[in-house]
């Protein structure tokens, strides 16, 4: 199978944190979850696939195109990466020229920007917001309107920083569809999560960290069986267990 | 998240009758014509006129003069402080243990002649903006041949001093929970100093982020700025400006062109 992201004994150190001996990868068209405690090194990786940190040793290979200062520009085209905070990402005055930021910087002509602009904003169903000041959206608009500004530059990989943390269920249930239309279209998913419930149902395969070193990238299913691993996503029955004895009800 | 900070129509494009280089353009030789003048009563008569064309163009007034408010400080600073350093004319002397201090006419004059022509100016361009989108703002300075990368750090400015306010104002809410008064000005002022340290470490930090992000999406790769071009009734407007200098300085025009 294809490799869009091919990750190979990569270490990365900054301070005390390092990442150690990672390997990784995301085939064509997968959905993989990133799975790791608060601090594992998830942006991070990510930061390191987009050529934003550099790392110590070893590689990282977007579609056999390695990840150096030469490709960079290059990589960028090919993957988009939604920050967890929306508000740190929209820095236009309105949705539309934020969105066209992107196209034009591809080099497209003015009407091209303008189709391409209204396609992406259609896709994340934001079209009616074109002309509104990004000080003015809510959390869950501003993360479809970065969603949007990404998708218009058309890559074939998306890397999602959270991508439904802070919405509300009608918001998640939206962005679900969207990436769910986005994957129909033949683009590759990597996306951190922290919740149980998306790595059940909507997952293809997941990796996860722990204290910088992967320990496991595979199927879901398998994943979920081995105590060590669901450590990482949380023990959720426990918790209900005690929750309940906390209001009498055990 | 909060509004700009300057009076700008929100939204992507106006349908204003001149285009914004020729509106940001006549503002600045306006702004020329204003700090040029000596006399207070030419001065007066200018800011009527900029009044006039603005009531006319249907200027938003409350925003603007609650914007060109808060330059208060700059302007009385001047017109407190000249008559005391500047002068002949004895107006007034304060008598101090160190010796007395004497106010002058001919200080207080240039106090107010500079103060108003400092009004005048922020009330011109607050008004000049006031008609014009951020982003046709930014357009103009493009079409003005201004380095993309001036501008884009003005966009960005733009964009994120709003928010740090509101992050300061996030951070004072949280001391006041917690039992903090700063009820008066000074504590106010004692309540900011806590938060500079923590304002600052906010802001490297998402300046550290909208840069990434801007990289992300080719940043410095292509022309993410375009320019905003003429229109037709931008020769009236400059026709206009023509007339008034022509007004103001005819009797210099004159000598140089007779001799």
């Amino acid at each position: 199978m294809t490799c869009a992201i091919e990750i190979n004994n990569l270490n990365f150190s900054y301070g005390t944190f390092s990442l150690q001996d990672v390997c990784m990868s995301l085939h064509l068209g997968e959905q993989k979850a990133l799975v790791g405690l608060n601090g594992s090194g998830k942006t991070t990786l990510f930061k390191l696939i987009l050529g934003l940190l550099e790392p110590t040793s070893g590689t990282i290979h977007i579609f056999e195109r390695k990840v150096e200062r030469e490709n960079l520009w290059a990589i960028r085209k090919d993957v988009g990466f939604l920050f967890q905070s929306p508000e740190d990402q929209l820095f236009a005055p309105t949705v539309w020229e934020d969105v066209a930021f992107g196209p034009r910087n591809l080099g497209m002509t003015e009407e091209e920007v303008e189709e391409r602009v209204k396609w992406s904003l259609d896709v994340v169903g934001m079209l009616d917001f074109i002309n509104r000041p990004v000080n003015q959206l809510s959390h869950g608009q501003a993360k479809r309107v970065a969603l949007a500004g990404i998708i218009a530059m058309r890559p074939k990989i998306l890397l999602l920083d959270e991508p439904l943390a802070g919405l509300d269920f009608p918001m998640i249930s939206a962005m679900v569809d969207i990436i769910q239309n986005l994957r129909g279209e033949g683009i590759s998913v990597l996306y951190t999560t922290h919740n149980l419930f998306f790595l059940e149902n909507w997952t293809d395969s997941m990796a996860v960290l722990h204290e910088g070193r992967m320990i496991y990238d595979g199927p879901v299913e398998q994943a979920l069986k081995d105590p060590n691993i669901s450590h990482q996503t949380g023990d959720w029955d426990e918790l209900r267990c005690r929750m309940r004895r906390y209001r009498g009800l055990d | 998240m909060g509004k700009f900070l300057l009076p700008f129509i929100e939204g992507r494009k106006t349908d204003s009758t001149f285009s914004p280089p020729s509106i940001f353009l006549s503002a600045f030789i306006m702004a020329v014509l204003l700090s040029v003048q000596t006399e207070l009563l030419n001065l007066f008569g200018l800011i009527s006129l900029v009044v006039l064309i603005g009531t006319l163009a249907g200027t938003r007034w409350r925003s603007v003069l609650s914007l060109a408010a808060r330059f208060e400080v700059v302007i009385l600073f001047w017109i407190v402080l000249l008559p005391f350093s500047y002068g002949n004319s004895i107006l007034f002397t304060i008598p101090t243990p160190w010796g007395s201090i004497s106010a002058y006419r001919e200080g207080l004059d240039l106090g107010f002649l500079i103060g108003l022509r400092i009004f005048g100016i922020v009330t011109l361009f607050l008004a000049a903006l006031s008609h014009i989108s951020l982003g046709e703002f930014i357009g103009a300075l493009k079409t003005l041949r201004i380095p993309t990368a001036i501008l884009g750090s003005l966009l960005i400015m733009l964009r994120y001093i709003p928010l740090f306010l509101e992050e300061r104002s996030r951070l004072q809410e949280a001391q006041q929970l917690r039992g903090f008064q700063r009820g008066t000005r000074f504590e106010r002022i004692k309540s900011l100093g806590f938060l500079v340290g923590s304002i600052i470490d906010h802001a490297m930090d998402r300046s550290v982020a909208v840069y990434e992000a801007m990289t992300l999406r080719g940043f410095g790769h292509g022309m993410f700025i375009v320019g905003v071009g003429p229109r037709r009734n931008d020769v009236l407007l400059f026709l206009g400006l023509i007339i008034l200098i022509f007004g103001l300085f005819h009797q210099q025009i004159l000598e140089v062109l007779l001799g």
